[in-house]
């Protein structure tokens, strides 16, 4: 089976060189043809944001992470109220987090702000 | 237990109880909400909302999955028609005539045919679940693994060949979602296939992190790439009625859309955009010569009323390949069906009988979701019309929020994450040039079971290879695949010959 779809993929392969060799398909999109120019800003706005939340996820946990994600992608879609963004992002991500953990039962672990806000209701985190 | 009297009987007196009837209501408000909302779709929300399976058993979290199908149908209809941005394939066509209607003022109607037509087709549709899925049973009880093999080939070849742009790219999704589907150890034979000595990959890629990959990271980060500054003009909702002239102009369209759309559905040709495309050339020929002259100007109603509820037959329609043979058709009831995987259930002939008391109960709520949507949207579509004003950059924001704690909650390992924005990264790639994303999903979640049937089958045949062709029905179903596959090409090339 791994086989077959590695040879499938190969075929297939050679299949769209051939087809990008013969001035590929991209100009008979409608979308492409009419697509504004590319956002880099944005686009690197919001790389920023996922990397920041791999990097953050570990150390200070979901809700932090999260929120740092968050502000960098509203800014990335051209919101320029940082503040009211964090503070946004902060309310729905604490909220998010414990609906995961109490409702579902799936367990995300605790970063520091969780904990704090556990500690401040008077509860164990969970293990 | 194939009598559908009998099983409607048993499933409405379960369907009926306060708790179901509240999963119900909740599937529709969701379903609505993200059918409305650009950019989500049901297969990302049901995929994110698959944990509940630990918590709810499993014919709640089947009415809540249904109800988010159904809604879904019924709220893409209304960012279609007053944004022009369709929400989800189905309504592509909605938005044609449905966009320029709102532009020229007549909104109202526009929601008000789609929301009715839908009613229309969802009640026809879930009555054909309701009395083909029986007949499909029993003809399915007669299949053995080749046979199941060969079908599932054919399901491969229709969602990524026949449907779409381009056979090549089609396929090409699919093989990809092939390769995903293998990672992991080997059931059958306890071997750890592609998984490059990372620990993480030994359970295999999960089907709510690709999904969520491919619906939402991948999604959003290709909406930045192509973002625009600037906000986005709403059309105004103005009155939701229908004049007497629009009801009698829709009421045809309304029902000749549910009888194409339905057939579609069943087959495993799946999809809504081949039946929606069809009503809507079909409505546009039978119009009179007055109603002609509104198409592509002030838009026809027929044109709304029409592909709309061949969308929502089509939509009911593919339930019943799902529930009666274990085969999924679009992105959605392959997540779906991994659903009732985690429950330990697997779909199939077997699953009328064994879980009788599942599928009526869950058939009698797609007709009380049915009607609770139509009592939702009719009366209450600006309000869903609000959501809309939500900002963009919080929209999509708040949904890679959800996109991340969906993943993360599955196994809190970063690995996992790394594998979601890079799988992101290769859907904003496919959708620039133009690589369908639905056959990922359902090349990764039936490619295993395909796999298992073609081993038991060769098991049987004691590893005769030609089982596979000898066996009539299971010859006739490939015969079927390399026709679909091949059939236009040569079609194509006969024309051409012969100008």
């Amino acid at each position: 089976m791994p086989f077959g779809v590695v040879a499938g993929l190969l075929l297939l392969g050679a299949g769209l060189v051939y087809e990008a060799l013969r001035g590929g398909w991209s100009r008979d999109l409608e979308e492409v043809r009419d697509a504004p120019p590319v956002n880099w800003r944005a686009f690197t706005l919001l790389l920023a944001g996922l990397a920041a939340n791999l990097l953050l996820i570990v150390p200070l946990g979901f809700s932090l992470a999260a929120t740092a994600q968050f502000v960098l992608v509203a800014a990335a879609f051209g919101s320029r109220r940082f503040f009211r963004d964090a503070a946004i992002a902060l309310a729905l991500t604490l909220a998010v987090w414990f609906g995961f953990v109490e409702l579902l039962g799936v367990n995300i672990g605790a970063g520091v702000l969780e904990g704090l806000v556990l500690w401040a209701l008077g509860r164990e985190p969970p293990a | 237990m194939t009598d559908p009297f009998a099983g409607l009987a048993l499933g409405f007196g379960n369907a009926l109880t306060l708790v179901n009837l509240g999963w119900a209501l909740l599937g529709c408000l969701l379903g609505t909400a993200v059918g409305v909302l650009p950019g989500i779709g049901p297969a990302l929300t049901v995929a994110l909302l698959l944990p509940i399976t630990f918590k709810v058993g499993a014919t709640g979290a089947f009415i809540l999955f249904c109800g988010v199908w159904y809604g879904a149908m019924y709220g893409g209809s209304t960012t279609s028609i007053l944004l022009n941005t369709p929400g989800e394939s189905g309504s592509i066509i909605t938005a044609l005539e449905g966009a320029k209607m709102a532009r020229n003022g007549r909104a109202g109607p526009a929601l008000a045919t789609a929301a009715i037509g839908s009613f229309i087709a969802g009640t026809v549709g879930t009555l054909g679940v309701s009395f083909v899925g029986p007949i499909v049973v029993d003809l399915a009880l007669q299949l053995g693994p080749a046979e199941y093999f060969s079908l599932m080939v054919l399901c491969f070849v229709t969602v990524s060949a026949v449907l779409g742009g381009s056979a090549l790219r089609g396929l090409t999704s699919l093989f990809f979602g092939l390769l995903l589907g293998l990672v992991g150890i080997d059931l059958q034979t306890g071997q750890p296939r592609l998984t490059f000595g990372i620990p993480e990959l030994l359970d295999g890629v999960n089907v709510v992190l690709v999904a969520v990959a491919l619906f939402a990271v991948g999604e959003t980060l290709y909406l930045a790439w192509r973002h625009v500054e600037g906000p986005q003009e709403v059309r105004p909702v103005g009155r939701v009625t229908m004049s007497r002239a629009d009801l009698r102009r829709s009421v045809g369209p309304w029902f000749r859309g549910s009888f194409l759309g339905f057939p579609f559905g069943v087959l495993p040709a799946g999809g809504t955009e081949m039946p929606t495309m069809l009503s809507y050339y079909a409505e546009r020929r039978l119009a009179g010569p007055e109603a002609r002259a509104e198409f592509g100007a002030t838009g026809a109603i027929e044109g709304v009323a029409g592909p709309e509820a061949a969308n929502n037959a089509a939509a009911a329609g593919i339930l019943v390949p799902m529930l009666t043979l274990g085969l999924p058709t679009s992105a959605t009831a392959a997540i779906m069906l991994s659903a009732f995987q985690s429950y330990g259930i697997s779909p199939g002939p077997l699953l009328f009988e064994q879980q009788a008391e599942l599928v009526w109960t869950l058939i009698a709520s797609l007709y009380v979701a049915n009607v609770m949507l139509v009592a939702l949207n009719l009366p209450l579509v600006g309000l869903w019309a609000r959501i809309l004003r939500i900002p963009r950059p919080l929209l999509y924001a708040g949904i890679l929020v959800f996109a991340t704690i969906g993943t993360y909650g599955i196994s809190n390992s970063v690995t996992d994450l790394v594998l979601l924005y890079g799988l992101g990264l290769v859907a904003m790639a496919m959708r620039r040039f133009d690589f369908p994303t639905a056959p990922v999903v359902i090349g990764m979640i039936l490619g295993p079971m395909a796999e298992q049937a073609m081993r038991q089958a060769l098991t049987i045949s004691q590893g005769d290879w030609t089982t596979f062709l000898t066996r009539p029905v299971s010859a006739a179903i490939l015969a079927l695949a390399v026709l679909a596959l091949a059939g236009p090409r040569l079609y194509a090339a006969f024309a051409r010959r012969r100008p």
